[in-house]
């Protein structure tokens, strides 16, 4: 089955279980033989996609175990572009048209619009929203 | 979120998208006329700007499939006519079947 997942909280919030339950989630349907169609990164879950986050020893790094499994995988991960400018998740260009000094985006994942959402939601079998 | 769910929906609406919008729990809070915050009261009490302009702009962008539940306004002492855009209020079997003839629900 075809399915999107979005994802609405981050690392380090009081939800922060949610996004971990999204991401065992995912693992779960790759393992199950589903099909992602999309990660959409929506609100407070752009922090998932950080790579300026410094996890302490033992703690789970969700931004890396995202990034193995959105590469692993070559997973299509949207992180909305405007909730990501809000909350200065951006990547290189990003960075520059804004004029800060360097992006920190994570990995391969796409800056995009809601028309992102707004097609996966169109297209896939389920959408989950986490958090 | 309520901000970022109304752009969502904005969105959803420009891609002619068919749709309704439920404004759930305290959500309903976001439709209620009399809200002041930053923009329009000189304090810094709030720190979010009012998004009521844009929730009010939703019926341009051809979304008019408003709703609420009755038994949150009740929980809110709220009545119907204090929010904006005339939601229809709908009891919980109500909100069940319009959520179980939903394709996809996104919650925010």
């Amino acid at each position: 089955m075809l399915f999107t997942l979005v994802i609405h909280s981050g690392p380090y919030s009081q939800t922060s279980s949610t996004s971990l339950n999204a991401l065992n989630f995912a693992k779960a349907l790759l393992k199950e033989g589903h099909t992602i169609h999309r990660l959409f990164f929506y609100g407070d879950g752009v922090f998932n996609l950080n790579a300026q986050m410094v996890t302490p020893q033992g703690e789970i790094d969700l931004p890396k175990a995202w990034h193995t499994l959105i590469e692993d995988h070559s997973i299509d991960s949207v992180v909305c572009i405007a909730a990501g400018a809000r909350r200065g998740v951006l990547n290189d260009s990003e960075a520059k048209r804004h004029q800060k000094d360097s992006g920190n985006l994570l990995g391969s994942s796409d800056l995009s619009g809601l028309g992102q959402l707004i097609e996966a939601a169109a297209t896939s079998e389920r959408v989950i929203t986490f958090g | 979120m309520g901000r970022e769910g109304l752009e969502a929906a904005l969105a959803a609406g420009a891609f002619d998208q068919n749709m309704a919008i439920l404004f759930l729990g305290e959500a309903i809070w976001q439709l209620l006329s009399t809200q002041q915050t930053a923009s329009n009261v000189a304090s810094d009490h709030h720190s979010q700007k009012n998004h009521l302009k844009m929730t009010n702009a939703l019926p341009l962008f051809g979304i008019d499939q408003i709703y609420t539940s009755q038994d949150d306004l009740n929980d809110f002492s709220l009545q119907l006519e204090e929010l904006a855009l005339s939601p229809t209020a709908l009891w919980p079997s109500e909100l069940t079947a319009l959520m179980s003839n939903a394709k996809t629900i996104l919650s925010f």
